[in-house]
This record gives C-alpha cells, structure tokens and sequence, in this order.
C-alpha cells in the first residue's frame, strides 16, 4: 500500500503500535462504578421505563377508584346488631358451647 | 454511530467508567502521538499519557461547560509535557519563548497550502516527519496540534498556553523552517 493520504493518518500510523498498550493505561485509569442508590433506582428503571410507567400508572388508579370507598367505610357508623338476631345468636352459642368446652360467659 | 462528545463528557463528570472509556478511546492515539512527537521518547509518552488520564479522570469538574474536551485533555498533556522537559532539564532553552516567537510579522497566509489537506505518500511522510523532528519543541508543537486534531488557532492557543498571536507566529515560522530544511536536504 503506497496510497497518498493525510500527514495525520501518516502520523497516526506511526505511533499506532502503542495501540495495546493505551489500552492498558486507558481501562487503568476508568474510575471505580461508584454504587449508590440513585444509580441502582436509575439502572433499575431506565431500562423498562415504559413498563414501569404503566405499572405507576394502574397503581395511582387503583388507588384512586379505592380511596373514596376507604373514607365511606371507615366514616360509616356501626348499626347494632337487632336483638332477635343476638338472642338467636346466644341460644345457639349455649347450645354449641358445652360441645367445643367454651364458657358462655362474656 | 458514536455517542455525540457533549453527552460523553456529561456521562464522564458523573463518573461513569463506560464514558470515559469511550471518551479515552476516542482520543487516546492522537494524544500519545502529540506527546511521542513531542517528547521523542515512547517510554516518557506513555507515562506523560497516563499521567494525562489520571488527571483528567480527577479534574473533569473543572472542565468548563462551553469547553471542548480534547482541548481540555491535550491541554493537561502539553502542560506535562513541559513538565517533563524542565524535570529533565533537557534542551530547557528551547521551550523557553524567543522574541521571535511572538513576533507578529510573517504571520501565515491565509491562501497558502493547507498542510493538513495535502496528501503525502508514505516515503515523502517519512522524510517530511523527520524534517518536523528537528523543529524546535514549540513550533513542532503548535504544528502537530494544527495537522493532528484540527484545532483552531485559538484552540492551539489554549492548549499551550500562550497568545493567539504567538501561536502564529511560531506557525508561520515552523513552516518557514521547514521549506528551509526541505531546500537544504538532500
């Protein structure tokens, strides 16, 4: 190959035996991964983000849709029990109770 | 396709190992070059380049916004490129500036020849890259900047340090001397 070409590439050519050796010294120099959680919570979700914005997503409505119900019951007030219904309860716990070795007694 | 420099360097000032190991890829042959041609010594380059690595991985902070990254880098390289030139006390006088230096006269012209278009054959590199040895340090200096990486003026100008009018001026006087070695040669 005796092709004209650039005094750069001429150049360039000339040292380009150092080429393992720069290697050497380049992957010597790279600084240490430094491990923190911003990094893990950045490799964790840029590689799916699409996914994990969906998933973000369904959670808030679900949480949403769920929230009013949430209020409605924690706010309703605790209607007793009609008392047919706990005396029916009670003879029927009296009569079990004897069976399972329960004391009836409150 | 590469990774477009900006974003690199971006990667690189959060200390991202994969950055710099393709922003030192990048630039690690032209730099050892700049400093072999410089230096005239492999063993000395190769630890001028390392050293240059090492400081760039720790000062990348200080690395302005708006500034270019290989200039920054061949920047840090000339400097201990000089450094070793005074530790070793070798030809000291020639990196000291002479008033020819900054002289503004003859300054290149702007319609000459471009030595970094001109295609060269591999026996004419030869002959041509032994008459650029024997250029005084700043001169082969701001000469191999301008063929090697394209820099500007103003460029050159940063990486070593000096006025933009010195810069051309040793420029000029680089190609003047080398007419005058091609002339003189057998």
């Amino acid at each position: 190959m005796n092709e004209p070409t650039t005094p750069r590439d001429h150049l360039l050519a000339r040292h380009a035996s150092a080429r393992p050796r720069l290697d050497a010294l380049r992957l010597a120099a790279l600084p240490s991964p430094i491990v923190s959680w911003r990094r893990f919570a950045i490799e964790l979700f840029r590689p799916h983000r699409r996914a994990w914005q969906v998933i973000a997503v369904v959670w808030l409505s679900l949480l949403a849709w769920n929230f009013p119900f949430a209020r409605t019951r924690a706010s309703a007030p605790v209607t007793p029990a009609p008392p047919e219904a706990v005396a029916a309860w009670l003879s029927q716990f009296k009569t079990h109770a004897p069976l399972a070795q329960i004391d009836p007694r409150p | 396709m590469a990774p477009y420099e900006p974003h690199l360097v971006a990667s690189a000032r959060r200390h991202e190992p994969a950055a710099w190991d393709a922003l030192l890829r990048r630039h690690q042959l032209p730099l050892y070059t700049y400093v072999a041609e410089l230096l005239r010594n492999d063993t000395a380059a190769l630890d001028v380049v390392q050293e240059t690595f090492a400081a760039a991985v720790r000062h990348i902070t200080g690395l302005r916004e708006d500034a270019k990254f290989a200039s920054w880098l061949f920047g840090i390289a000339h400097q201990k490129c000089v450094q070793h030139w005074r530790r070793t006390r070798r030809d000291d006088a020639l990196f000291t500036p002479t008033p020819e230096d900054d002289s503004p006269a003859d300054w290149p012209d702007p319609d000459g020849p471009d030595p970094r278009r001109q295609l060269i054959r591999r026996e004419e590199a030869e002959a041509f890259f032994s008459l650029v040895e024997q250029l005084p340090p700043f001169q082969r200096s701001a000469l191999l900047l301008h063929v090697l990486e394209d820099f500007s003026l103003e460029e050159i100008a940063t990486i070593t340090a000096v006025p933009l009018g010195t810069v051309k001026s040793r420029l000029h006087h680089a190609k003047r001397a080398l007419r005058r070695l091609v002339e003189t040669s057998p």
